[in-house]
């Protein structure tokens, strides 16, 4: 996992937020785990295949989520996350992933659509993969984007 | 007991899978009948640097793993032993996958989900 | 209602499995439309596909399924849904139906080169999945372990 593809996912993530509004985020973290595993409330996978198969997740608290939503929504206020702010932040998530794999001309990769995935107490396994997790903080909360890589 | 041998000893298989849980199915399937798994391996690239180490008589090997694939990793046990029995197991029974095994001498291929006989008459039949 | 075109190689796939590898008795029932948001039982494995399909695939249970599913597959016993075995069981059964469905899907429509994204599992409480601008079709699958949901969500499809 060398520099230019961590480079490509923080630039992702920070230039997508940047252009929706939200231009306070930081990078808090960086870290490489065994696997990908999540606890926060929120998460928006979604999933590649071709030139690099594997995982993406962004994960977040749900008060950040709404929070994340109403900037990109106009500043709208949002009491309850449904449909249109989980729609938000799913493009959200593709304009992320594609931002970033984009910086690191790969071969032909394909991204599936990203599911939204909400509850509490969320055990998970997304992958058994080395992964890497990079958290970022904003007035907003914090977001983690995890990035997990078969081959 | 078709797992074991005219001398009575076990027909040894290294299992080589990225999920834990298809390793011990594989067992699962094979040790009833006397089998023995004496390696297992979580990618092709483990899966090689143990064959340096570790002979058994057959390898189980799926075909999707991260860092080295299960063709590639037959491809080079295959080079350094061309009479190594491997079989292969997928989910995917792309044709295009089936010729690539055949064409890098992979002795059979064992559809996932196996029964235990199926995979068992497979591997005997490759010994 | 007849399953959809999309659904039909899934379930399938997800039938022979239960049957062939797990020796369960299997008994369907109806298709049925969902809304954007699905509503997990406790137990969701999610795989993603790319390619002429471009969507995802959702096996769904009740956690308790879950881990008499696991138990079946390795044969040992586990006490919680979220034990590493358990969700790595749903995952593996992931890659299993999805493999095998879009194996015939692709082999009856060669043009379309369906590929699978590695699985992902969760459980949780209260749990939600949620897809933009995409339906999804299900049909849950009766087994001796408990209700598995089969549920496709396929990017323009009708």
């Amino acid at each position: 996992m060398d520099i230019k593809f961590i480079n490509a996912f923080i630039s992702g993530l920070l230039n997508v937020t940047g252009m929706l509004g939200l231009s306070d985020l930081k990078r808090s973290g960086l870290s490489k785990k065994e696997r990908l595993e999540i606890d926060k409330d929120v998460n928006i996978l979604l999933g590649m295949t071709g030139g690099m198969n594997g995982n993406i997740v962004l994960s977040m608290p749900e008060q950040t989520a709404r929070n994340i939503a109403s900037t990109m929504m106009g500043g709208m206020e949002i009491a309850v996350l449904d449909m249109m702010p989980k729609s938000a932040l799913c493009e959200l998530a593709n304009m992320v992933a594609g931002n970033s794999v984009a910086g690191l001309d790969a071969d032909s990769v394909s991204m599936s659509p990203p599911t939204l995935i909400s509850g509490q107490n969320i055990v998970a396994l997304v992958s058994l993969v080395e992964t890497l997790v990079i958290d970022f903080t904003a007035a907003a909360g914090s977001v983690t984007m995890s990035i997990a890589l078969e081959g | 007991m078709r797992g074991i041998k005219a001398d009575g000893t076990a027909i040894t298989v290294m299992a080589v899978d990225d999920s834990p849980v298809s390793r011990k199915m594989i067992k699962k399937a094979l040790e009833p009948e006397g089998f023995q798994v004496i390696a297992e391996a979580g990618n092709g690239k483990q899966a090689v640097e143990l064959y340096a180490s570790v002979k058994a008589d057959v390898i189980t090997m799926d075909v999707t793993m991260p860092v080295m694939d299960g063709l590639e990793a037959a491809s080079a046990i295959k080079a350094v032993n061309p009479g190594q029995p491997i079989i292969m197991l997928s989910a995917m029974g792309d044709e295009d996958i089936i010729n690539d095994a055949r064409r890098r001498g992979i002795n059979d291929i064992c559809s996932k989900p196996f029964k235990p006989d199926e995979i068992i008459q497979k591997i005997l039949r490759i010994l | 209602m007849e399953l959809s075109a999309q659904l039909a190689p899934f379930v399938k796939a997800t039938i022979k499995n239960l049957k062939d590898m797990l020796g369960f008795e299997v008994n369907t029932g109806g298709m049925e439309l969902e809304p954007d948001e699905f509503t997990s039982q406790g137990y969701t494995v999610l795989v993603g596909f790319t390619g002429g399909w471009k969507g995802r695939l959702i096996l769904d249970m009740p956690g308790e399924t879950a881990i008499k599913m696991a138990s079946a597959m390795t044969g040992e016993p586990y006490s919680s849904a979220g034990d590493e075995e358990v969700l790595l069981s749903g995952a593996e059964l992931g890659n299993i139906i999805g493999g095998n469905a879009i194996t015939e899907i692709n082999n009856s429509q060669p043009g379309l080169q369906i590929r699978l994204t590695p699985p992902s599992v969760f459980t949780g409480m209260g749990m939600t999945m949620f897809n933009a601008r995409v339906n999804s079709s299900s049909l849950v699958v009766n087994t001796d372990v408990g209700p598995v949901k089969v549920n496709v969500a396929v990017e323009g499809a009708q």
